[in-house]
């Protein structure tokens, strides 16, 4: 008699997922309008491990495939992953499908204090903590607001909140913006988001709060599938869903907020990738959640691809090949796949 | 079991349940009724701690209010009048959800909850429906399925919102017979809301009358229920036919 | 032995001559139109390999699909440079440039001939070309002092409207632009709007209030205006420059750089002065 279990993460989807992450980065790698061949590749990263082998790349190749494509391929892919996990996590504790990451006013939030400290003319080295300061704060304000204004705590209120957060940050830098033109360039460069001046550096400070982020998600996956029988059921179950909404939301919002700070603002991964997993996969959590980590990091990576080798030498802003190439996609997956319900 | 003393419960402006004291013995059945309004659904919330209340509700002698959400949850399960039953949850995973106060806050299942989730779909008669989603399930199939999960947090109280406001006639005796059996094999302790007086009165041990958040009475079906008590509580005409110790109440057009 | 120290000293001078010429850059891709311009004038041609998009002057400057305002550095690095020459630091795009050793020359906007001057010169000393700036330099002061000595001062000084775009941004007395009408004497209506940016945004009640004696348009080729688009705009057609045909059409690119065609917009305003005072005397 097979003993009953709850769906969790099937094993072969988590392996396929994990190849196209896999493969996307090693895609991104080598592709760039320089052709560095796929062997030099690996016999420089080889040679980097100390095996004895020698790289057959020249010293300018070499840097380019390091120092500009590797960080670039690498931010992608937190970046992506951590978009898309965070997305799934508010979908989670929301229990709206169609929430993403930037819904308490990360966006706005960062969107102002990259829009101030480049107005300021702040030392670049200062942006992401400019950028991820403004969104902590704006979801700290939501909160805040959502707890004040709204008697019964419910969901609502705090999306409510987010949205008024959200309008009125967008204002403020939009205003601080026009007064400043000759900063708008450098302004909407941040804002439309990308990965083309990407560095190493980009790359140490934001992943530990992205893995930070991640893990707690992670780690919260069963309590999100309890969560969506309602707060009243969850509560009556043990869940106190005050305080674990609080702990995730903190969690998501910490990631999203580093990975906007690096990279600008990138729309449509947080909602699209969780919800393709579910349409693909599974609706539980167990399965959704690190399954949206993979597939977004792959997810974005192809997208920068695309992004760069379109029109290249030019480069697409990359939120403008999201939503292009997202869109269709998720199209495809919902008429191909029939749910049940 | 349950002791309620001088409770009341304030929701925003209006006092929803005043002063009530009451209380259920262990592997009692209790039958609240009452009109819409009356403060049925609160006083169940209130017990399982859901709503703010002042006074003191205590079960096996601790206090609810005092305890942390996974103590109560472990001593009391509650089954809404309307639960949230998603359509792609498998039977095996809504009815291992109900073990959710067993299991470390951020652990996974261990067997032996995987155990006693599929004892209680044994129980209910779904052990061959585990891996059916919710969706796909009738309503009488539906049913059994929430009370598996009820069943699966292995607490001594089970407190029923309108249990069987959603059933047709067959259905719902079929699960007030299966609450019994329940009752008596785990010696639950059972508090059910309930609009159909008739059937309460068949199947509780014991009624408590609620008018406007108070007791107006309290005691066996026999002693409670008359035609002037329910006339003045539910505003409706009646006749009461007493047969072989049961009370049934019949509505009487005049 | 004297035989033997003349063939050692022609050697060392021909290979300190050859030293010195190794280390002027040979593989020069331009991402700005201003130092293409100057490149080219200083005679620095040929050690171009690659100009930016809008780099269209001089006409055999090499041309590429590379971005001034998008730069990709993959891109750029593909042509092998040792030096790139900017205009300013856009996407980081410095830094990037560095990780591959590539030598980066940063040539901003300038405010003033002078600084167009020190460019010139800066852009042939970094190629090898010293003499021949310093005579192109030369000519150009020479240039400018001979439009300004010539251009008339008429008892009523002559009012302008420097249009950049037609949502009517213009640009004040303290941009190089208005410091050359400045230098010919003609005031600058954008002067007296409130604004404090040097790039304010007029109101067409405003200009026509102003009532200018002579409109530049720098939105010619952008954004098609010429004298009878703005004839159209209503109220315009009161205003002495539209009436009097008095609008001089420069070149956006002309309009928007600082190289060594920044003698042409000079000598294109002066000629439009010198046709207002001859008309009004």
């Amino acid at each position: 008699m097979t003993e009953i279990r709850a769906r969790g993460l099937p094993g072969g989807w988590g392996v396929a997922m994990l190849a196209v992450l896999v493969g996307s980065l090693l895609l991104g790698l080598a592709i760039g309008p320089v052709s560095t061949g796929v062997w030099p590749i690996a016999s420089s990263a080889l040679s980097h491990l100390g095996l004895g082998i020698h790289s057959r790349l020249g010293a300018t190749d070499s840097d380019i495939v390091w120092q500009l494509r590797a960080p670039r391929v690498l931010l992608a892919a937190l970046v992506g992953g951590m978009l898309a996990i965070a997305g799934s996590a508010y979908q989670g504790s929301f229990r709206n499908p169609l929430v993403d990451p930037y819904l308490l006013g990360t966006a706005a939030g960062a969107g102002l204090g990259a829009t101030l400290a480049i107005t300021e003319s702040l030392p670049s080295g200062l942006l992401p903590v400019a950028a991820f300061v403004g969104a902590s704060v704006a979801v700290a304000l939501a909160y805040v607001l959502g707890r004040t204004v709204g008697g019964v705590h419910s969901t609502a209120t705090l999306i409510l909140a987010g949205v008024t957060v959200t309008a009125f940050m967008t204002a403020v830098q939009t205003f601080v913006q026009q007064r400043h033109q000759a900063t708008l360039q450098e302004v909407y460069s941040f804002i439309l988001g990308g990965f083309s001046s990407a560095t190493w550096h980009d790359v140490w400070i934001s992943a530990p709060y992205i893995g930070a982020s991640s893990v707690v998600i992670l780690l919260h996956r069963r309590v999100l599938d309890v969560l969506s029988l309602g707060d009243e059921e969850a509560s009556s179950l043990g869940i106190d869903v005050r305080r674990t909404r609080l702990i995730i939301v903190v969690a998501a919002t910490v990631g999203t907020a580093a990975a906007v700070s690096v990279s600008g603002l990138i729309a449509f991964v947080g909602i699209i990738v969780p919800h393709t997993v579910r349409l693909l996969v599974s609706t539980s959590y167990r399965a959704i959640v690190p399954l949206a980590l993979v597939l977004g990091g792959a997810f974005l990576v192809l997208t920068d691809i695309l992004a760069r080798t379109i029109m290249s030498p030019a480069e697409l802003p990359i939120g403008v090949v999201t939503a292009f190439f997202g869109a269709p996609f998720f199209a495809v997956v919902l008429r191909t796949t029939r749910r049940l319900g | 079991m349950i002791e309620l003393r001088d409770v009341s419960v304030k929701l925003g402006a209006n006092r929803v349940i005043g002063s009530l004291s009451a209380s259920v013995a262990s592997g009692e059945w209790v039958g609240l009724l009452g009109p819409n309004g009356a403060g049925k659904t609160t006083l169940l919330r209130a017990i399982a701690g859901l709503v703010r209340y002042s006074g003191s509700i205590a079960v096996e002698g601790r206090s609810i209010a005092g305890s942390s959400r996974r103590e109560v949850a472990r001593m009391i399960a509650l089954v809404p009048q309307k639960p949230e039953t998603p359509a792609e949850l498998t039977v095996a995973e809504y009815v291992l959800l109900g073990r959710t106060p067993h299991i470390a806050y951020l652990a996974a299942e261990s067997r032996d909850d995987r155990v006693a989730a599929e004892r209680a779909m044994r129980r209910l008669g779904l052990r061959d429906f585990a891996h059916r989603p919710l969706g796909s399930l009738s309503g009488g199939e539906l049913q059994r399925a929430v009370l598996a999960r009820a069943l699966a947090q292995e607490a001594p109280v089970l407190l029923l919102d309108e249990p069987t406001s959603a059933l047709d006639l067959g259905r719902q005796q079929q699960a007030l017979e299966l609450v019994d059996e329940l009752r008596r094999d785990h010696t639950l302790t059972v508090v059910s809301a309930m609009h159909d007086v008739s059937l309460a009165g068949q199947y509780a041990d014991r009624l408590l009358l609620l008018d406007a958040g108070e007791v107006v009475a309290d005691g066996v079906a026999t002693d409670v229920l008359s035609e002037e008590r329910i006339s003045a509580l539910y505003g409706a005409s009646v006749r009461i036919v007493r047969e072989n110790g049961s009370v049934f109440v019949l509505p009487k057009r005049t | 032995m004297k035989g033997l120290l003349i063939v050692v000293a022609v050697v060392v001078a021909l290979c300190a001559g050859g030293a010195r010429a190794a280390t002027y850059p040979t593989r020069i891709v331009s991402l700005s139109p201003s130092a293409t311009d100057d490149l080219f004038a200083v005679g620095a041609g040929k050690q171009v390999v690659a100009v930016d998009s809008l780099s269209t002057y001089p006409k055999q400057a090499p041309v590429t699909k590379l971005s001034a305002f998008t730069p990709n550095v993959e891109a750029i690095a593909k042509y092998k440079p040792d030096l790139v020459v900017i205009s300013n630091d856009q996407n980081h795009i410095v830094r990037q440039l560095g990780k591959l050793h590539i030598r980066v020359l940063t040539a901003p906007a300038a405010a003033n001939f002078g600084q167009v001057y020190a460019e010139i010169q800066q852009i042939g000393n970094a190629t090898g070309h010293a003499a021949q700036a310093q005579s192109v330099v030369k000519r150009m002061k020479k240039q400018v002092a001979a439009i300004v000595r010539t251009t008339p001062r008429p008892p009523k000084q002559l009012t302008v409207y420097h249009e950049l775009d037609p949502t009517y941004y213009s640009v004040t007395s303290h941009t190089f632009i208005g410091q050359m009408y400045t230098l010919l004497g003609v005031k600058d209506i954008a002067d007296a709007a409130n604004g404090g940016s040097d790039y304010p945004q007029l109101s067409a009640e405003y200009i026509v209030a102003s009532n200018p004696d002579l409109i530049v348009l720098a939105d010619t080729v952008c954004c098609g205006q010429s004298w009878k688009t703005i004839a159209a705009r209503p109220g315009w057609g009161t205003i002495a420059a539209v009436k009097d045909h008095e609008v001089v059409r420069i070149d956006d690119s002309i309009a928007s750089q600082w190289g060594t065609r920044t003698v042409n917009f000079l000598r294109a305003v002066a000629s439009a002065v010198k046709t207002l005072e001859a008309r009004t005397s």
